[in-house]
């Protein structure tokens, strides 16, 4: 039983102004103990909804999940007591959440909320959980002396690290990463990535890590999966994807990235935008903006076909050689 | 390397950061000359009241000497009290009934500093636990309880408290009750507004995501960030509701006489405006100071405790 996370046939709505916002789609996905996922995909396909119903947060009564499950270690975190998933939170599955401004509380140090983690999971002295803090703190590069200081003492990057070091103070098994750098300037973002690998190698944590750069999911991932309106699109190791993505919305992804070898002054995005998720189309949901949808795409929802490991929902994958050149 | 960690304990590490907080605090707060001259003057206001009994005697200050009526301030009188016969300063001169009227006015400090704190604490606890419970659980009850507060907040707060006062009878507790009810659906609306702006902040979310039960996030991480505008409303409410109680007072519903209280005095002392104008300075002028300075001192707590205008 290698597998962590267990997701299947998840389907998650939102109910706002009388209309269902279909956010999560029919989604399956599994994570293996010690595996890097890469989730991307645009803004509103679904990604921070899935992490949050890893760990069954999502909010009633605007939420609800409507069907599937999830299971983390091979236990339904839906049909788990209220104070067993709060054991869960936060000790085996923690969240690194997007913007640092806004994640930590401003009235308590962060040495402070650092140990709040330690002592809710572990049964220790105050002294004990402080010394953990200060130690995580280290860890992320940040000295411990600061441990008595407020987050608005410090700088963007290091509250992201704050962040960072509350996730993994307590060694999680599955850490949801949901855009851990994307809130950061680009030096700072190396920085962090790097600090990142470092500590999910040492601890061999699973990691499902979400965002939107593709280069850093060749970096720091072993697997990759591609999100378009609540499905996964596609799904592969980072060779499969990268090498020879199936998918359009994929192969759209990698075309829209600058290419440094040829002098261009437009990059090629893919036209339209992400279907109004309170009412998808018929048929293929990336139909209305793929450039090769036939009746059948606009018809039928495609299946998932898998090869070799690689997914991918589509009628007519496989035009990928054409990306590649 | 890292050895000042490891040899202090958790509790000296809490102790430095609230001196550290206490100083930034004092800081700011000391830069308004006007609130911190308000917090010396409720001080000596809070300190006269405590002493009262030591400086008049109660019973001193609420029996009658017909005979030393309207005494000038600073005027010498002859009073016979429990049997004994000796001569009195009357320092801020004497009422209608021959009686000290700074005596009084001091025993009326006593009564009005519980009166602000009491009504207060009542009005934020009640207020408070509801305002926090409609806020974070939201839904039905929270449409339930902020209607109720509307409608009483609809309701003119002097006219609520004569209500309540007529409705439950004259006495200091009453008075008490009558006050913290119409303190109340304020407290529902400031508390329920922050609690909704806090509580789709994204910390607390993460605050659920380390495992945190609702409880704590409330108690720990909700309270403590709504815990400015509190602060800020109770101390101009301990200013408002002192003067509540002085009105009622004045209208007759307030503690019965012959219980010195500012505002009963006032009501007693305005037949003689034209004879004796000082029997109604002196508890006019102590209504005026006490809640100017209540309110000064609200004014600075906002500026020292508003995060936006934080160095």
């Amino acid at each position: 039983m290698d597998e962590i996370l267990k997701i299947s046939g998840l389907t998650v709505h939102y109910h706002s102004d009388g209309q269902v916002v279909h956010a999560i789609n029919d989604l399956s996905l599994s994570l293996r103990k010690g595996e890097v996922l890469g989730l991307v995909g645009e803004t509103g396909a679904g990604k921070t909804t899935l992490a949050l119903s890893s760990l069954n947060m999502i909010q009633a009564p605007q939420g609800r999940v409507v069907a599937g499950t999830i299971e983390f270690e091979g236990r339904d975190v839906r049909a788990l007591s209220r104070s067993d998933i709060q054991k869960i939170r936060g000790k085996d599955i923690a969240m690194i959440f997007q913007d640092p401004m806004t994640a930590l509380n401003p009235l308590i140090s962060v040495g402070e909320q650092i140990a709040e983690t330690v002592r809710r999971h572990e049964k220790c002295t105050q002294n004990k959980a402080w010394a953990r803090a200060d130690e995580m703190l280290e860890m992320v590069g940040i000295p411990a002396d600061r441990a008595d200081e407020y987050p608005h003492q410090f700088s963007g990057g290091m509250k992201q690290r704050v962040v960072i070091a509350i996730a993994l103070a307590c060694n999680p098994k599955l850490l949801l990463a949901d855009e851990p750098t994307t809130a950061l300037d680009v030096t700072i973002q190396a920085q962090v990535l790097d600090m990142m690998s470092s500590l999910i190698r040492k601890s061999d944590t699973s990691v499902l890590f979400i965002t939107h750069d593709l280069g850093i999911v060749a970096e720091n991932c072993n697997k990759v999966a591609t999100m378009y309106a609540g499905e996964i699109v596609e799904f592969g190791t980072v060779e499969q994807v990268f090498g020879a993505p199936r998918h359009p919305y994929t192969i759209g992804l990698f075309n829209s990235l600058p290419d440094f070898d040829v002098v261009s002054s437009r990059l090629k995005p893919i036209p339209g935008l992400m279907p109004d998720p309170t009412c998808l189309p018929e048929g293929c949901y990336f139909s209305p903006r793929c450039p090769d949808a036939t009746d059948l795409c606009r018809s039928a929802h495609p299946v998932d076909l898998i090869e070799d490991g690689h997914l991918v929902k589509c009628h007519h994958p496989g035009s990928a050689k054409e990306v590649v050149a | 390397m890292r050895s000042h960690e490891s040899s202090e304990s958790k509790t000296t590490r809490a102790l430095r950061r609230f001196g550290r907080n206490a100083r930034q605090f004092w800081r700011r707060f000391s830069r308004n000359k006007l609130a911190v001259a308000s917090l010396g003057l409720v001080l000596a206001f809070a300190l006269v009241a405590v002493l009262a009994d030591v400086l008049y005697s109660y019973d001193f200050v609420t029996s009658n000497s017909p005979e030393n009526a309207f005494l000038k301030p600073g005027a010498m009188g002859s009073v016979t009290f429990h049997n004994l016969t000796f001569d009195h300063r009357f320092l801020l001169g004497s009422d209608n009934y021959g009686r000290d009227i700074l005596g009084r006015a001091i025993h009326g400090a006593r009564l009005s500093m519980v009166i602000g704190f009491v009504s207060v604490a009542i009005g934020l606890a009640v207020g408070g636990i509801l305002g926090l419970l409609a806020g974070y659980k939201g839904g039905w009850f929270d449409t339930i309880i902020m209607r109720i507060a509307d409608v009483l907040l609809a309701v003119p707060t002097i006219l609520l408290s004569i209500a309540i006062v007529a409705a439950l009878g004259n006495s200091f507790f009453n008075l008490l009750v009558a006050i913290s009810a119409s303190l109340i659906p304020g407290y529902i609306r400031i508390v329920q507004a922050s609690i909704i702006q806090v509580k789709n902040q994204e910390y607390i979310e993460a605050a659920r995501c380390i495992g945190a039960s609702d409880l704590r996030i409330v108690f720990k991480h909700v309270l403590a960030n709504i815990s400015g505008p509190l602060i800020v409303q109770s101390t101009l409410n301990v200013g408002a509701s002192i003067l509540w109680a002085s009105a009622l007072s004045f209208l007759g519903l307030g503690v019965l006489p012959p219980t010195p209280e500012w505002g009963g005095m006032l009501s007693e002392a305005r037949e003689f405006i034209q004879y004796a104008p000082y029997t109604l300075f002196v508890p006019g002028i102590a209504i005026v100071l006490i809640v100017l300075a209540y309110n000064l001192i609200g004014d600075g707590l906002r500026d020292a405790l508003d995060p936006k205008l934080k160095q």
